[in-house]
């Protein structure tokens, strides 16, 4: 049984994007502004706030739906729109410090070309220290994020809430494009397979389903054990210790944090080609031998299916299937890692049930580290059918692609961080012994390896290589409808407590 | 079959050598070289040479200290514990804290400390007092030496020169003989595994190993505990039935009487404590509400206005997560509660649970935690502070996650008789009862029982407790392991990967075995 707390979901009061992937609206933009005159950056969100999308009552009413508005703010940023610090004092400090501190660079494995201080954005290099430590860049403050049904209504729609030419108090920063990707595999009527990621494989699909919110995703799994208490997400309602996540709100949920949750954001650099190069050569250039081995470092197939249900070939019946355990699945077990490795990336990230002796509890404190994805690809892809076997004989361009990570959670050290550091990077997981992640964990040249366990014996890859590389990123705070009318009125005292 | 034990060495720092002492403590911390090798792990003297006290003659040689040389440490630290004050206002002075798990016996590790380190420990402590002087350092050593209060162990039996080399090759060097073999195997695609197993033994030759390694637990202890305990707990209800037969001619009477009484006086004891942890948790509550921002007396952190700023805490989390994210260490210092009921409470829990991790859970889990090497309780200053030492694996933030998952019950226990703790109830009608599944639930004949918790609040209320828990940490100013790279799953499966090419293996345990590498 999942805590509720006393509280329903003030579905009016939450910005949307916790609820919709916003699959159907395949257009989107980032928009990183820097607050320059805090009086018209106030009059600006009081009229954004109006248009922001919010949680709908009805499930899966989107494809009525033509376009999407999110805002987001640092902790620099609500203190340029004027929260009182001892508003801001109230939030975790993770949130307060922001990504690009040396204590987050080692624990999120930002090493070498990653590290903060060669990032594109988000950060700088500390001139109050001495050596050469990373703080977050003071000037990032707020993030409009766009969703359209097309390149057109896109550009339509932030051009009124940013037109050129108008002060509203906000300076540009960066703007980040984003591109869908599907393909090369067709569902039954017709539609390209996506979205993907640009290694070619299916994403989005692993998502907890929120207590007493609406699922818009029919892929949501909203089973009990893929169900997250509402404080998993949001501030103001009890977690799955039965607590109020930390943040500015009172016993009762009640205060500026009230039906906000964080936003992290990554942007991370995809070697697509690199990737490919890697396992074509570890098959001998036997590209269906090299499609497997991907598909064992991923854990799902590229269409989507999952390595637990279909070890040996992709299912398109099962190509969004996400109702499956590990240690105790009912029809395919696979305890030992025979049929998904231990160390893919999708077991790793979410291990529901497979870590520890009980597998019940197990479920239960993985279910302890979820988050919500958000994330949208950018870049052209290296091939535009997406199609593994023609991306093993591309030519690389030369041109950046990667992909806008983005995740929703309440408690970023217990969520985010902690899959990133525990599971993704950590190269003892599940008993192992030298297996970071196959896809994003740090390699360390040295020793590296991915291990795919087999029947007798496992075989093993080493000599790993970093496929992704992290370009930028920030923690943002995405508040509740109301807290963003107080900001726009500039009285968050009013609601600190 | 090694036996492992903790060192621990408190000495006073007088105030005009404190920062000093930081310095120099600190020019080691930031310079141990290589850690990322086994049994390596330096210190260069020209990194240090600058924080050397000026009466010290300098020592010949390019190192300072040579840790990779110490054979009976597993885990070694300095911590300067600053002044401060005790719960009611007392002053404490600083103290240099120093420990060691070590390979026993004592005399062996002291003697090889002394041998191998003897002018950095000089140096070192020459900044206390009283400082070692002409004195010999062995009995410097044993002279400030602190008994803990419980001690826990997370690969028990294994020493490290087990862990790193035995006749010049180590458990982990075995397992990458084994390694390779397989890689080969693969390739060959051969067959059974049977012949597979043949393979490996015939690779390793087991070599490098004149008998297979002990495993951590001497046999039949469990059981023999497990007798003692169920006497200690049923002669007091056989006094009981007595005495219940005086007072009532009916079987079912006396039977209820018998197990009436300790509910009751269980029941009474537990809410006799509720009403003393709310008359704490008040006063705490008001004496934080009436200081003002945090601030120093007389050099000395007051114990109610904790610096909880951003910067001490930086100062806390920069020693974290150094090499590859393996270990980490913590060092946890809080006062204990005025008052001869809590020193007494604390004393028993940490009691109890030294007893129980000695005897019932000697396989290496701290209540199925398996992520702890070694950690200790020490009771300092008079008995007035309590410190807690741990190497761990992986993140602070996984480490504590574990603690509230999964040993809620046992540190509440512990850390409720301490200040500023999350406000606790112990259940009072049903107390006993859940504190006997709860110790039940360890053996593997009750693991069917529900998970059930003692205490409320305390350590499960998650964030508050991480808080708690940031504010009391002390920075480790030098930290060794000497094998960073290895996670307690790794050492005891290394040792279990071992076993197994001395033991005949059949059917199952051989599919087991494999499944292992």
């Amino acid at each position: 049984m999942i805590p509720y707390g006393e509280r329903r979901l003030e579905y009016h009061d939450i910005q949307g994007l916790v609820q919709h992937d916003y699959v159907e609206l395949p257009s989107a933009i980032f928009v990183l502004c820097q607050v320059t005159d805090p009086e018209r950056a106030h009059a600006w969100l009081a009229g954004l706030v109006e248009q922001i999308e919010r949680v709908s009552r009805l499930a899966l009413d989107h494809p009525r739906r033509t376009s999407a508005v999110h805002v987001a703010f640092t902790s620099h940023g609500l203190s340029a729109l004027g929260v009182a610090a001892e508003v801001l004092n109230q939030f975790p400090r993770e949130f307060r410090e922001g990504m690009a501190t040396l204590q987050r660079e080692r624990l999120l494995g930002d090493r070498g070309e990653s590290r903060a201080v060669n990032w594109e954005w988000g950060a700088e290099r500390d001139s109050t220290r001495a050596d050469d430590h990373p703080r977050p860049d003071p000037r990032l403050h707020v993030m409009l994020m766009v969703y359209a049904h097309d390149a057109d209504m896109l550009r339509d729609r932030i051009e009124t809430l940013l037109p050129r030419g108008t002060d509203q108090g906000l300076r540009e920063l960066k703007r980040f494009d984003t591109v869908f990707l599907a393909g090369p595999e067709r569902e039954a009527d017709g539609r390209l397979v996506g979205p993907k990621e640009h290694f070619g494989f299916r994403d989005g699909i692993g998502q907890p389903h929120v207590a007493g919110m609406p699922p818009s995703d029919p892929n949501v799994n909203p089973a009990e054990g893929n169900t997250i208490a509402p404080g998993e997400v949001l501030l103001g309602y009890a977690n799955s210790y039965g607590e109020m996540p930390e943040g500015p709100t009172d016993v009762h949920g009640l205060g500026f944090g009230r039906n906000g949750t964080f936003l992290v954001f990554r942007q991370l650099r995809q070697d697509v080609k690199q990737f490919w190069d890697y396992v074509a050569a570890c098959s001998d250039s036997e590209a269906d031998a090299a499609i497997k081995l991907a598909a064992k470092m991923v854990g799902r197939w590229p269409d989507g299916t999952p390595l637990v249900v279909s070890p040996n070939h992709s299912n398109p019946e099962a190509r969004t299937h996400n109702q499956f355990l590990y240690a105790s699945d009912r029809d395919h077990p696979d305890p030992y890692g025979t049929r998904c490795p231990i160390g893919a990336h999708i077991r790793r990230t979410n291990p529901r049930d497979s870590l520890g002796d009980d597998p019940a509890q197990a479920l239960e404190l993985a279910n302890q580290h979820r988050i919500i994805r958000r994330s949208r690809a950018y870049g052209p892809p290296l091939v535009e059918n997406m199609d593994p076997k023609s991306m093993m004989g591309a030519v690389d361009n030369g041109a950046e692609r990667g992909l806008h990570f983005l995740c929703l959670n309440a408690a970023i050290d217990r969520q985010f961080e902690f899959v990133q550091s525990l599971w993704a990077n950590n190269p003892k997981f599940g008993n192992l012994y030298e297996d970071p992640d196959p896809l994003i964990g740090v390699q360390d040249g040295r020793t590296g390896q991915f291990t795919v366990q087999g029947q007798p014996i496992r075989c093993r890859y080493s000599n790993m290589q970093r496929f992704v590389q992290v370009r930028g990123g920030a923690y943002f705070f995405l508040p509740g409808i109301e807290a963003i009318r107080t900001l726009a009125r500039n009285s968050t005292t009013a609601l600190s407590r | 079959m090694s036996e492992q034990h903790a060192l621990t060495v408190i000495v006073p720092v007088p105030d005009e050598k404190i920062e000093g002492l930081q310095a120099l403590l600190n020019a080691v911390g930031r310079n141990i070289t290589n850690p990322g090798a086994p049994g390596a792990g330096s210190v260069k003297l020209e990194w240090v040479r600058d924080y050397l006290p000026p009466s010290h003659t300098i020592q010949q040689g390019p190192h300072f200290i040579e840790f990779g040389r110490l054979t009976t440490v597993h885990f070694l630290r300095w911590v300067l514990l600053e002044p401060a004050r005790d719960a009611t206002g007392g002053l404490i002075a600083a103290n240099l804290a120093f420990s060691t798990d070590y390979d026993g016996p004592f005399e062996e590790h002291v003697n090889e400390l002394v041998m191998v380190a003897e002018p950095a420990l000089r140096a070192i402590y020459s900044f206390c007092d009283p400082s070692p002087g002409n004195e010999s350092l062995q009995a410097y050593l044993s002279a400030h030496r602190r008994q803990e209060a419980a001690f826990y162990r997370g690969h028990p039996g294994r020493s490290t020169q087990q862990i790193l080399t035995v006749d010049n090759q180590s458990e982990e060097e075995q397992r990458l003989v084994l390694e390779l073999e397989l890689d080969r195997v693969h390739a060959t695609r051969a067959a059974t595994p049977s012949t597979i197993i043949e393979r490996l033994r015939q690779a390793t030759g087991r070599s490098g190993w004149k008998s297979a390694p002990s495993s951590g637990s001497p046999p039949g202890i469990a059981t023999r505990t497990l007798v003692l305990v169920a006497f200690a707990g049923l002669t007091p209800l056989g006094i009981l039935y007595g005495i219940g037969t005086h007072l009532f001619d009916q079987i079912p009477a006396r039977v209820l009487f018998t197990v009436s009484m300790p509910l009751l006086a269980f029941a009474l004891f537990a809410a006799l404590l509720n009403l003393l942890n709310r008359i704490e948790h008040g006063r705490e509550q008001r004496i934080l509400q009436r200081e003002g921002p945090p601030q120093q007396v007389d050099g000395s952190i007051d114990p109610y206005v904790a610096d909880r700023s951003d910067v001490r805490l930086r100062m806390v989390t920069e020693l974290e997560d150094r090499g590859p994210l393996v270990q980490n260490q913590l060092t946890h210092v809080v006062n204990v509660k005025p008052g001869i009921v809590r020193l007494a409470l604390l004393r028993t829990v940490l009691a109890t649970g030294n007893f129980l991790t000695h005897t019932l859970f000697v396989r290496g889990i701290l209540t199925g935690i398996a992520t702890i090497h070694f950690a200790r309780w020490v009771l300092i200053d008079d008995n007035r502070r309590l410190l807690f030492f741990s190497n761990y694996d992986f993140s602070w933030e996984s480490y504590l996650g574990d603690f509230i998952d999964q040993a809620s019950d046992g540190l509440t226990g512990i850390w409720c008789n301490t200040t500023l703790f999350p406000r606790t109830r112990i259940h009072t009608v049903s107390g006993l009862v859940r504190l006997t599944m709860f110790v039940l639930r360890f053996l593997p004949w009750f693991s069917w029982l529900p998970a059930v918790h003692v205490f409320e609040g305390g350590a499960r209320r998650e964030q508050e407790f991480k808080r708690w828990t940031r504010d009391h940490q002390v920075p480790t100013q030098v930290w060794y392991s000497a094998y960073p790279r290895f996670s307690v799953t790794n050492v005891n499966g290394n040792t279990e990967i071992a076993q197994g090419l001395f033991q005949p293996l059949t059917g199952d345990v051989q599919a087991a075995w494999l499944r292992r590498l």
